[in-house]
C-alpha cells in the first residue's frame, strides 16, 4: 500500500503516465515495435569474446580472471553503486610503480567505462583493452614496455546497476513519458542512461522509468551550469542534487588516487555514440597542444573515421571529461564510438530514433580492435618522449669497442652520463653504431614487421648525424640513414640486438666523412633526432628526465627550449671543446646569444683534460681516410669561418 | 546559420530565410519548406499544443487507405502548417501503415513515404554536447513495412496454403543474399509443423553443401535436429564467421535438445572452438551436478575462465568441496581457477573458504587481490 502511494505520488509530481512498451526486433514492425533492420542483440554468457556482447557476469569473471592470472593486472574496488554494488577499477601495470630508469614514479592514465547504461559497447573497449594487455604481457615491445612504464587504470563498467537494467531487459523499452521529450524517444529498459537510483528493475512498475542520475552531468566544474543538464529528475540528463552526488561519481573521482592522481596524465570517458573525441580546452594553451596531438593519433588508429570536437574554455555541461581535464589538466575526452550521428543507418539499419545505441553485433570484434589501439597509441604518446638511452661504436673490422656509454638515472629529475669507452674515431674505418632509446620506436604489424602505425605516416628508417667542428671553427655534419629493418626486433643489446623492447634500438654502419678529420676536430658530437612510431621527436637533452605536469617537462627542443616537441639531441661528445649545449656546429652566429643551460649541470658527455689529451694522441696515429657509406647528408656550413 | 527569439533558438542548416520580429510559431512555419530545422523537443511540444496534434493524429487514425494517401500527399507537399507538425503526422501514418498488409494503396503510402525526407531533426543532448538527429524517422518507418512486406511475399511464395515449396526454398537458400534470406528463414520456420520442417531438416542434410551455416543453425534451432548443430560446427573452424543470428541459436542448444543430444553437440564446440564459452555455460548446467569436463577444463589457459564461471553459477554444494579441494592443487592455474570460481559463487560458504585460503597462503600479490573480495 505504501508503495502504491509513493508510486502515485510519483505519478502526480513527474506528471508521469504509464509508458508504452516497445520490443525491438530485426525486420517484425508495428505499433509496439521498433524494426532495426538487424539482429537485436542480446547478452551472451561468455567470457572469451565473441562477436557480440557479453553479459555483465561474463565480462566481470573475465576480468577477474585477468586480475588473478597477471602479475601486470591488480583490481581495486574504488566503491559501490547507489544499488551496493562493487565497482572495480584495473591497474594494467607491473608490481613496483617506477619507470625503467627508476627513481621516477610512473604516470597514469585512466580509461572509464560503461557510464552511460545502454552503451553497451564501451565496456567491450574497456575490457578489449585489458584483454590486449594480458595477451601480451611478455611480448618484449609495446604493451611490456606499457606495463613497465605506466600505470594503465580501467574501469570495464561504472554504472553497473545501470548496464545490468539494460541487459536484464536486451530488447524492451518505454516510450517517454516526459513532458519534455519527444514522443519518438525510448527510455529505460535497453534505453536506460542514468543510474538507477530511485529505480527498480521492473519496466511495468510506472513511475520510475524516467528516474535516476546522468552521471555525465553530475561532474564539477561545471555542474548545473549548461543547459545542457536539466534540474528536473525525469530528464535524461538530470544532473542529480549536487556535484559529485552519486555513489557511481565518487568511485570514478576514487580511481584517481589509483594513479595516484599527482601522476595521472590521461583521460578517456568511453561512450556511444556518433563517431568522435569530444576535448575539453582548459585554456592552458601547452595542455590543449598536446590532447589535440593526441586526439589525432587516436584518429589514424580509427582509420580516421572519428572527428575531433574541441569546446570553448571555461564553459561545460558538468561531464567526467571536463572534471578529469580541469581537475588535473591533462588530455582527457569523451569518446563516442561508432556509429556516426546518423545510426545504424551506416551498417544497413533502418534509421530507428536511437539506433546507434544498439551497435550491430557483426560490428563489435572490428570496433574493439580499433579503439584498443586508439588506447594504446594515447598512451604510448603519454609514457613520455623518447630519449636516448645508451650508445655504442666498434670498429667492424675487430668489433673492438671503440666508443660506449649510456645514460644512467640519479634522481626522479636527472640523469648522468655514463662513459665506459672512448678511444676516438679514425678517418678510413667502418665503425657500426648501435643506440638505443627508452621505449619501442617503431609499430610491428600483425606479422611482426615494422610498419607505420595505421594511417600514421613517419619515416621509418632510422637516422643519426656525426657534428664536428675543426681547429678554424667550421663545422660539419654528416648524416647517415638507414633502413626500417635497422631497427632491432631480436634480443642481444648493446652491438647486436635490442636493449629492452622490439625496436627500442637500431644499428647503421659509416665511415666518417672526408670533411671530418677527428685528429684535428675540436668537436665531434653524435646528433639523434628520430621520431617514434607516434611522430614525436626524441627529446634533445637525455639529461633531465621528462615528466608531464599540465605539459611536458624537461621535453627540450633542439635548442633547449620547452615546446612540448623535442628535437636534435647532440648531447653526447666524443671530443668536446666544452662550447655551449643545444648549438648545431655548423651554424656559426656573430653574436650568439646565450644559450639556455640545462637544468642540470653534470654530464653532458663533458670528458676530463687527461682523456681528451689522450684522444688527441690516439687520434694522431691513425691513418686517414673516408667512404662515404650510406651518407646522406654533408654539407659544410656556409657561415664557417 | 542560426538566429534566438524569445528564448527559442532555431538553427537552419542548409538554405532558408530568417525573418525577424515575427512570433515563433508563424516563424517556425515560415521557414518549414524551405530547410532542416533542429528544434527542441520543447519547441515541438508547444507547436503540437498550438496545432492541436493529439485531435490531429485521432482524425487520421479514422481514416480510410486512400484518404491516408491524400493526407500524406498533403503534408508531404503542401505547406500549410508548421513542418514540425506535419512531419509528426507523417510520421503517425508511416507507423499506421507499419500494421498494414501490402495492399496497391498501401503501397502508393508506402511510395510518398519513403520519398520523404525528413527534415526536423532533434537538439540531442546527450553523451557530449549537441547533435541533431532526425525527429522522425519517417522513410525509415516506410523502409521497415516495406521489407516485411517483401518478407510475407516471400513467405507466400515458399508456403503456399500451408504447402511448403522445399526445393523452391532450398533453391533460393543457395542464392547469395545471406542477409535477406536470414532474415526470411527466421519467420519462416516459426510457421511450418513439425512434419513440414522434419522433411526440410532431412532435405538439408542432403543438400548442405550450398546451404549457408547460418540457415542450417536456424532450422536447427527451430527442428532440434542434433545432426544440423553438428554438421554447422563441422564447418566452422572458430567462431569468426559466425553471424549473430547463429551466436543466439548456438546459445539455446540446452533448450533446444535434450540433455542426452546437447552434450555431445556442446563438447563438438568445444573441441572446435566454436563459441567455447557459450558451450561450456550450457554443459555445465544440462545435469544437475555439472559434467566433469568442465572440472577438467578449469586448469585450461584458454577456456578455464569460462569453466570457473560457470562452476560458480551451480548451487549444488558438491562442486564447492571440489573447488576447495582444487585449492590444494600444485597446478597454480587449477588453484586460480578455482578461486575465480568461488568469488564467483553466490553461495555464502565460497567466501569462507576463500578466507581460509587467503589466511594459509603465503602469496602476497594473490592475497592482495583475494583482499578485495
Amino acid at each position: 500500500m505504501v508503495r502504491l502511494c509513493l508510486s502515485l505520488m510519483l505519478i502526480i509530481l513527474t506528471g508521469i503516465s504509464s509508458a508504452l512498451e516497445w520490443t525491438y526486433t530485426n525486420t517484425e514492425t508495428g505499433i509496439d515495435k521498433l524494426a532495426l533492420g538487424y539482429p537485436v542483440p542480446l547478452p551472451i554468457q561468455s567470457v572469451t569474446a565473441v562477436d557480440g556482447f557479453r553479459s555483465y557476469l561474463s565480462l566481470h569473471a573475465r576480468h577477474q580472471d585477468m586480475m588473478l592470472l597477471s602479475d601486470n593486472i591488480s583490481g581495486q574496488v574504488i566503491g559501490q553503486t547507489f544499488n551496493n554494488r562493487d565497482i572495480w577499477a584495473y591497474q594494467l601495470s607491473d608490481p613496483d610503480n617506477l619507470t625503467d630508469q627508476g627513481f621516477l614514479v610512473e604516470g597514469a592514465a585512466l580509461q572509464n567505462g560503461g557510464i552511460h547504461a545502454r552503451e553497451w559497447s564501451t565496456p567491450e573497449v574497456t575490457t578489449a583493452i585489458m584483454e590486449r594487455f594480458a595477451e601480451n604481457e611478455a611480448d618484449h615491445w609495446l604493451y611490456q614496455y606499457l606495463l613497465q612504464n605506466m600505470n594503465l587504470v580501467i574501469i570495464p563498467v561504472l554504472n553497473v546497476d545501470g548496464f545490468l537494467q539494460t541487459q536484464r531487459h536486451p530488447d524492451k523499452t518505454l516510450q517517454s513519458a516526459f513532458s519534455e521529450d519527444p514522443s519518438t524517444w525510448p527510455r529505460d529498459g535497453r534505453m536506460r542512461r542514468k543510474n538507477m537510483r530511485n529505480v527498480d528493475e521492473d519496466l511495468a512498475t510506472p513511475g520510475d522509468a524516467l528516474l535516476g542520475i546522468d552521471l555525465n552531468r553530475n561532474q564539477n566544474p561545471f555542474w548545473a551550469s549548461s543547459t545542457r543538464s536539466s534540474s528536473n529528475t525525469s530528464s535524461l540528463v538530470y544532473h542529480g542534487v549536487s556535484a559529485g552526488s552519486e555513489p557511481e561519481s565518487i568511485a570514478l573521482h576514487q580511481a584517481a588516487n589509483l594513479g595516484p592522481a599527482n601522476r595521472l596524465r590521461f583521460y578517456i570517458d568511453t561512450h556511444s555514440f556518433s563517431q568522435l573525441w569530444y576535448m575539453p580546452n582548459t585554456g592552458v594553451s601547452r595542455r590543449n597542444s598536446i590532447a589535440s596531438k593526441v586526439a589525432t593519433r587516436m584518429q589514424a588508429a580509427t582509420n580516421n573515421s572519428y572527428a575531433i570536437s574541441p569546446n570553448q574554455a571555461n564553459v561545460g555541461i558538468g561531464s567526467t571529461d571536463e572534471y578529469f581535464a580541469y581537475t588535473y589538466q591533462i588530455p582527457s575526452y569523451t569518446l563516442e564510438t561508432e556509429p556516426q550521428i546518423d545510426g545504424a543507418v551506416q551498417y544497413g539499419g533502418y534509421g530507428v530514433s536511437h539506433d546507434g545505441f544498439i551497435l550491430p553485433e557483426s560490428e563489435i570484434a572490428r570496433v574493439r580492435k580499433e579503439l584498443t589501439d586508439a588506447s594504446v597509441i594515447a598512451w604510448y604518446m603519454q609514457s613520455g618522449p623518447a630519449s636516448v638511452k645508451a650508445i655504442e661504436i666498434t670498429d667492424t673490422a675487430d668489433n673492438s669497442v671503440i666508443f660506449s656509454g649510456q645514460w644512467n638515472g640519479t634522481s626522479a629529475t636527472t640523469r648522468e652520463w655514463q662513459e665506459d669507452v672512448n678511444l676516438g674515431l679514425t678517418k678510413d674505418h667502418t665503425y657500426s653504431l648501435w643506440v638505443a632509446y627508452d621505449k619501442p620506436m617503431r609499430w610491428l604489424n600483425d606479422l611482426g614487421e615494422i610498419a607505420n602505425f595505421p594511417n600514421l605516416f613517419t619515416a621509418l628508417a632510422p637516422r643519426f648525424s656525426v657534428e664536428s667542428k675543426d681547429v678554424a671553427g667550421a663545422g660539419f655534419r654528416q648524416t647517415v640513414e638507414g633502413q626500417a629493418t635497422d631497427w632491432l626486433v631480436n634480443p642481444g643489446g648493446p652491438g647486436q640486438g635490442y636493449l629492452n623492447y622490439k625496436t627500442d634500438a637500431f644499428m647503421l654502419e659509416f665511415t666518417l666523412s672526408t670533411s671530418i678529420d677527428p685528429a684535428t676536430a675540436s668537436l665531434i658530437s653524435m646528433a639523434f633526432d628520430n621520431r617514434d612510431f607516434a611522430g614525436s621527436l626524441n627529446d634533445a637533452n637525455p639529461m633531465t628526465v621528462v615528466d608531464y605536469n599540465q605539459f611536458w617537462l624537461n621535453y627540450e627542443s633542439a635548442d633547449g627550449s620547452l615546446a612540448d616537441n623535442g628535437g636534435m639531441d647532440r648531447m653526447i661528445r666524443l671530443v668536446d671543446d666544452a662550447s655551449p649545449l643545444y648549438v648545431d656546429p655548423t651554424i656559426v652566429i656573430t653574436n650568439p646569444p646565450p644559450a639556455p643551460e640545462p637544468s642540470q649541470p653534470s654530464g653532458g658527455g663533458s670528458m676530463t683534460f687527461g682523456t681528451l689529451i689522450l684522444l688527441i694522441l690516439l687520434q694522431i696515429r691513425r691513418k686517414m681516410g673516408y667512404s662515404g657509406l650510406r651518407s646522406t647528408d654533408f654539407r659544410r656550413s656556409k657561415y664557417a669561418s | 546559420m542560426g538566429f534566438s527569439i524569445g528564448g527559442i533558438k532555431t538553427v537552419v542548416l542548409r538554405t532558408g530565410y530568417i525573418k525577424t520580429g515575427l512570433a515563433v510559431l508563424s516563424l517556425v512555419a515560415a521557414i518549414s519548406s524551405q530547410a532542416e530545422q533542429v528544434i527542441s523537443p520543447v519547441q515541438a511540444k508547444q507547436l503540437f499544443v498550438a496545432h492541436d496534434i493529439n485531435l490531429q493524429i485521432d482524425n487520421i487514425k479514422q481514416l480510410s487507405s486512400a484518404d491516408l494517401i491524400l493526407k500524406a500527399n498533403r503534408l508531404s507537399s503542401i505547406d500549410d502548417q508548421p513542418l514540425a507538425v506535419r512531419e509528426r503526422l507523417l510520421y503517425e501514418i508511416s507507423q499506421i501503415l507499419s500494421q498494414g498488409d501490402e495492399t496497391p494503396q498501401n503501397k502508393q503510402l508506402a511510395g510518398i513515404l519513403l520519398g520523404y525526407q525528413s527534415q526536423i531533426k532533434w537538439l540531442q543532448q546527450d553523451a557530449g554536447y549537441h547533435q541533431h538527429i532526425i525527429a522522425f524517422p519517417i522513410s525509415a518507418t516506410a523502409r521497415a513495412t516495406e521489407m516485411d512486406w517483401h518478407l510475407d511475399r516471400l513467405q507466400d511464395q515458399f508456403l503456399r496454403s500451408g504447402n511448403l515449396q522445399q526445393q523452391e526454398l532450398l533453391n533460393y537458400l543457395a542464392g547469395d543474399n545471406i542477409i535477406e534470406q536470414q532474415m526470411l528463414v527466421e519467420q519462416l520456420i516459426t510457421q511450418l509443423s513439425t512434419p513440414q520442417l522434419n522433411t526440410l531438416s532431412a532435405a538439408i542434410l542432403d543438400q548442405r553443401q550450398s546451404i549457408a551455416t547460418a540457415h542450417i543453425l536456424a532450422i536447427a534451432a527451430q527442428t532440434a535436429d542434433a545432426r544440423l548443430y553438428q554438421i554447422s560446427i563441422d564447418r566452422l573452424e572458430n567462431s569468426s564467421s559466425l553471424r549473430p543470428e547463429s551466436i543466439q541459436n548456438l546459445a539455446k542448444i540446452s533448450e533446444t535438445l535434450s540433455t542426452q543430444q546437447a552434450r555431445p553437440v556442446l563438447i563438438q564446440m568445444i573441441e572446435r572452438d566454436v563459441l567455447p564459452g557459450v558451450a561450456i555455460s550450457q554443459l555445465a548446467h544440462l545435469d544437475e551436478q555439472p559434467d566433469q569436463l568442465i572440472f577438467e577444463l578449469l586448469s585450461d589457459v584458454k577456456y578455464g575462465a569460462d569453466a570457473a564461471l560457470a562452476l560458480a553459477q551451480s548451487n549444488n554444494t558438491e562442486v564447492l568441496t571440489r573447488l576447495e579441494q582444487n585449492l590444494q592443487a600444485k597446478n597454480k592455474l587449477l588453484v586460480r581457477r578455482s578461486l575465480l570460481a568461488l568469488s564467483l559463487s553466490q553461495q555464502p560458504e565460497a567466501k569462507l573458504i576463500i578466507s581460509n585460503y587467503s589466511q594459509a597462503s603465503s602469496d602476497v600479490l594473490l592475497n592482495k587481490e583475494l583482499s578485495q573480495w
